[in-house]
């Protein structure tokens, strides 16, 4: 493990040392939080292939539906039939928070007029195969909504893991052991820097104890 | 020019009735593995022209709108009476004003889904008519109706009532023609066709749990059945509905469509039925030389082969099995 360039000084050992503190403790938490956020992704991932697979299933018959309530009728009719809509849904857009992930909510409503019609074309000019197609399209939506949702918070919450797995990885893996080789690297050289000066000291000490016993000779 | 008698026109439609869609070239397109291998069926017969001219299948549409204002033309020179011919006809401009209004009231102008073909009235005029609100060169029938949307929308807009007005007010006005020209076999053709148009919308609304008073007014004028007969429907479950139509002519479409209906839910089986029936009562008619009969019989024919190679190229294109293809076409006329 390479050592980062410091100068073996006693601050910088210092420094490092609280360094490595909030690394590890960050670690530790980072570790926590990612393990959590698996929890709730399996969760969610497995909600969100159910309800695509039900969806999915619903949208392809009503759109089959669809396709023939348009093959007995011509393209101008069924386009006329469907052109001016009378219910009109209103959809809100918040956040919610998962993890401090923020994650959308949709929130559905539909503004029912009770007195006009749910569907907005004659009766005497259309297939009786586009009530059909049009009412379970009406009744997916909601189901849709909440699939989007659902969707893009699975998506969100995937990148926020990889984000935090890529962190917890080079916590444990890069930074820490660096850290800790640094400290090992200043504290070995330090000592080593210790140890010198006492043996020079040491022949210092020498030294002038011999200049002291010649000149009393 | 030809002079268009009855004669003449009867003896020049037995002549193109045999370049109508037989049954075996319908097989050999519901049977083709693509939409252009259908198409190619087609061009071996009067449509070749117009199939030529088509860039991809996709744009059958357009081949089709192409034969609509070629029969609507060919009916101008050969019909011995425009005004009745005209009746299968305005369908094309109730259309096109119901689409000209829901635009209008939406606040947006609209080109797209207007039929330009067949329709007896200008486009132009009627796009012009709709902006300016003003009406008065339009014929009585569509004066009055246009007036009438007008003060149903006046309190709120319901983009339903504006089809239904229009779709009574074409009925009106089809029977007071079938009424001023004494044809009989027409006034009955129009009354059998509202009748099941009428059964159709009393098994829809049943079927979306409204009351009667919503069924109402979505009835169409000038069917034998009232008011009364649905009221009296209302209260009990569909399958009585075809004991007491059992003495009618079309029982045997009732009894099989609503048969099918109840065990699918789907109402493809009765609409096909319908029109079938529709057709073979013009057909029983089609060897009266002397009559309008041969002539109505083309159109309708025509109406027809339309609608069966709308349906199977729909289905060519979106690769529909061949069996719920054949579920849904029509029997042809010759």
């Amino acid at each position: 493990m390479a050592v980062m360039r410091v100068n073996p000084t006693r601050m910088e050992l210092t420094r490092l040392k609280k360094r490595l503190a909030t690394a590890v403790r960050g670690h530790k938490l980072l570790k926590d939080k990612r393990d959590e956020m698996m929890r709730r992704f399996v969760g969610l991932v497995r909600k969100n292939k159910e309800l695509r697979e039900q969806v999915e299933k619903e949208l392809t018959k009503a759109l089959g539906d669809f396709l023939m309530a348009r093959a007995v009728m011509s393209t101008e009719v069924l386009e006329e039939a469907v052109m001016y809509p009378t219910r009109e849904v209103e959809l809100k857009v918040s956040k919610r928070n998962i993890m401090s992930v923020d994650v959308p909510k949709i929130e559905y409503e539909e503004k029912s007029q009770e007195s006009l019609s749910p569907y907005p074309y004659g009766f005497a000019s259309t297939s009786g195969e586009l009530d059909g197609s049009i009412a379970t399209l009406s009744e997916i939506l909601p189901r849709m909504l909440e699939l989007a949702e659902l969707e893009k918070t699975c998506q969100l919450l995937a990148d926020e893991i990889e984000k935090t797995r890529r962190r917890v990885n080079a916590l444990e893996h890069i930074m820490i052991p660096q850290m800790e080789e640094t400290i090992r690297y200043i504290t070995m050289k330090m000592d080593e820097d210790e140890r010198a000066s006492r043996t020079r000291l040491m022949k210092v000490k020498d030294m002038i104890e011999e200049r002291s016993r010649q000149s009393s000779d | 020019m030809p002079k268009p008698s009855i004669a003449y026109a009867a003896a020049h439609i037995f002549a193109l009735e045999n370049r109508l869609l037989s049954r075996d070239r319908v097989e050999r397109m519901v049977e083709a593995p693509s939409a252009s291998e259908a198409l190619k069926v087609l061009s071996e017969t009067d449509y070749a022209a117009g199939v030529s001219e088509l860039a991809q299948p996709h744009d059958y549409e357009e081949l089709l709108s192409g034969e609509i204002q070629r029969i609507y033309d060919f009916f101008q020179t050969i019909s011995p009476d425009p005004e009745i011919t005209n009746l299968f006809f305005v369908k094309y401009d109730f259309h096109n004003l119901k689409v000209l209004l829901k635009a209008a009231y939406q606040g947006r102008e609209e080109d797209e889904f207007l039929i330009d073909s067949g329709g007896t009235l200008s486009l132009d005029h009627l796009k012009e008519a709709v902006k300016e609100e003003d009406y008065t060169q339009f014929p009585h029938y569509i004066r009055e109706a246009l007036e009438e949307v007008h003060e149903a929308m006046s309190f709120r807009v319901d983009p339903q009532k504006i089809s239904v007005i229009l779709d009574r007010a074409m009925y009106k006005h089809i029977f007071h023609v079938c009424r001023k020209k004494k044809n009989d076999f027409l006034l009955e053709y129009f009354k059998l066709q509202a009748d099941l148009i009428n059964i159709r919308t009393f098994l829809r609304v049943k079927k979306i749990n409204q009351t009667f008073e919503f069924l109402k007014h979505l009835l169409l004028p000038g069917s034998e059945l009232g008011q009364d007969f649905f009221f009296d429907s209302m209260e009990e479950s569909v399958e009585d509905i075809v004991d007491r139509l059992a003495s009618k002519k079309y029982s045997r479409v009732v009894e099989k469509g609503v048969e099918t209906y109840l065990k699918t839910g789907s109402l493809s089986t009765y609409e096909r039925l319908m029109d079938d029936f529709l057709l073979s009562y013009v057909k029983a008619a089609r060897w009266n030389p002397l009559g309008i009969e041969p002539v109505i019989g083309y159109l309708l024919a025509k109406e027809n082969e339309i609608r069966i190679i709308r349906i199977i190229m729909v289905g060519k294109i979106n690769n529909i099995p061949s069996q719920i293809i054949r579920e849904r076409l029509r029997d042809v006329y010759v």
